[in-house]
């Protein structure tokens, strides 16, 4: 195996310089393997052969000295921060924040159906000919109070006058006079179509606004005016009649 | 190794596990090469003649390369569970003795590189300040004599050895320790025999710098 082409003296006193260094490495004392090398190898080679037989997900969870990957710790938090960028990014290229506010704004399905439900009760008494006389003589309210209140509200300027049902669902002091009423039940998709014409002017404390438009607050505060409206119903009823007097 | 090499040497091994005259006896003659594929063929005794054959060699040439006999102990280690483990790999094209000195080569330097301050921490540090190869912490002792103490030399050149560029270092062991040929270097070390020799020679060059207070 080694080589003559080096101008290496093996035999006799080796020249001096470059020789002499080449000569003394070739002398430096051999390191033998440790004496159990061999029984500790084949201990080594019986706990891998063991560890095959463990399955690829167990082996991402043992050091590397149990037959573990090697992997180090930045590459798992790295993997970890990349999956967060992207389902971060996901999330916000599905969420349309219109749609969002418009929910939170809108009242559930279920407390709109419920207060349709109210209205037909009501104009289903309206029909009735002694009432209709009394109804129209109540004079007609505005839809918000212009004075507001201490909180403030959202105030709605509707040129036609008939905002009644999303009145309702914005929680604001609304007075809902019975043509009004009758009209608003009647045609849901006008209502609708004047909606989104409609203007909005917020004023007062939006905190305090956020509250009242809640859902389960819109949906006390509706059964509550329904309620109200009932017994005023009620009373105009039970009233004696001008003539008796 | 050519093909009809390689051919003659799979049709022995053949024959070997047909007439299933693996004892201890009949593999000790075999070569690297024919023991290795009679490994491929799962005969684990192929293996442990291997294991016997390389593990001073192997040992030694780590040794002079980390220059820490427990680390060198555990990278001989590794290198036979991978040769194990990666048995499947080894082509006869190939020589064992230079595949198996590339995985050793290779996880010596892996070694290094992650504990590089624990082995080149002040000789190093002083070589990139004063631009020249001198060994602080043998300064003080008187100069060794050459004839009664050679085991102070032989620290010595260890110590320079270890500040040897890894390349320069690697190239200068197989050669000049392990005694290898350049062909067999070139292999291992994956480079043309030109830049073997340019390796070779101005390691050895280095290493007078670093022990003309021996040598002059």
């Amino acid at each position: 195996m080694p080589e003559q082409n080096d101008n290496i003296a093996r035999n006799g006193p080796p020249p001096f310089d470059v020789d002499l260094l080449l000569h003394d490495l070739r002398e430096l004392p051999e390191v033998a393997a440790p004496m159990d090398f061999s029984e500790h190898l084949s201990r080594k080679i019986e706990k891998i052969d063991n560890i095959e037989g463990i399955s690829l997900w167990k082996r991402f969870f043992l050091p590397a000295a149990e037959g573990g990957f090697r992997i180090p710790a930045y590459a798992y938090g790295a993997v970890a921060a990349l999956a967060v960028v992207f389902v971060s990014v996901y999330v916000f290229n599905i969420t349309s924040f219109e749609q969002e506010l418009h929910r939170e704004i809108d009242p559930r399905p279920a407390i709109k159906e419920s207060e349709t439900r109210i209205r037909q009760g009501l104009d289903a008494k309206g029909s009735n000919g002694d009432e209709a006389p009394l109804e129209r003589e109540t004079p007609p309210l505005p839809l918000i109070e212009e004075s507001g209140d201490a909180i403030g509200q959202t105030e709605r300027k509707s040129e036609s006058g008939a905002g009644t049902d999303d009145a309702l669902s914005q929680g604001g002091r609304a007075e809902t006079s019975a043509p009004e009423a009758a009209t608003a039940t009647e045609s849901a998709e006008p209502l609708r179509e004047n909606d989104d014409q409609s203007e909005f002017r917020t004023r007062g404390f939006l905190g305090a606004e956020d509250a009242l438009s809640h859902p389960d607050s819109l949906l006390s505060d509706s059964l509550r005016r329904a309620d109200s409206l009932q017994r005023s119903r009620i009373d105009i009823q039970s009233e004696p009649e001008p003539e008796a007097r | 190794m050519d093909h009809s090499q390689e051919l003659s040497l799979e049709r022995k091994v053949e024959e070997l596990i047909e007439t299933r005259t693996l004892d201890r006896v009949t593999l000790d003659k075999l070569s690297n090469e024919e023991l290795m594929l009679l490994f491929q063929k799962d005969v684990r005794l192929a293996f442990d003649i291997l294991v016997e054959r390389f593990q001073n060699p192997l040992m030694n040439f780590i040794f002079r390369f980390t220059g820490n006999r427990e680390d060198a102990a555990d990278i001989l280690q590794d290198t036979f569970i991978r040769v194990y483990r990666k048995k499947h790999l080894y082509k006869t094209i190939a020589k064992f003795s230079t595949w198996v000195y590339t995985i050793a080569g290779n996880l010596a330097k892996s070694e290094l590189r992650r504990g590089h301050r624990k082995y080149l921490t002040s000789i190093d540090r002083k070589k990139s300040e004063d631009e020249e190869y001198s060994i602080p912490m043998t300064d003080s002792k008187p100069l060794p004599d050459r004839d009664t103490d050679r085991r102070i030399v032989y620290e010595r050149i260890q110590e320079a050895l270890l500040t040897l560029p890894d390349g320069f270092r690697e190239a200068v062991i197989l050669r000049d320790i392990q005694e290898l040929t350049y062909e067999e270097i070139a292999e291992i070390t994956e480079l043309p025999i030109g830049t073997v020799k340019s390796r070779i020679s101005r390691g050895r060059l280095q290493l007078q710098q670093l022990l003309k207070d021996i040598y002059d």
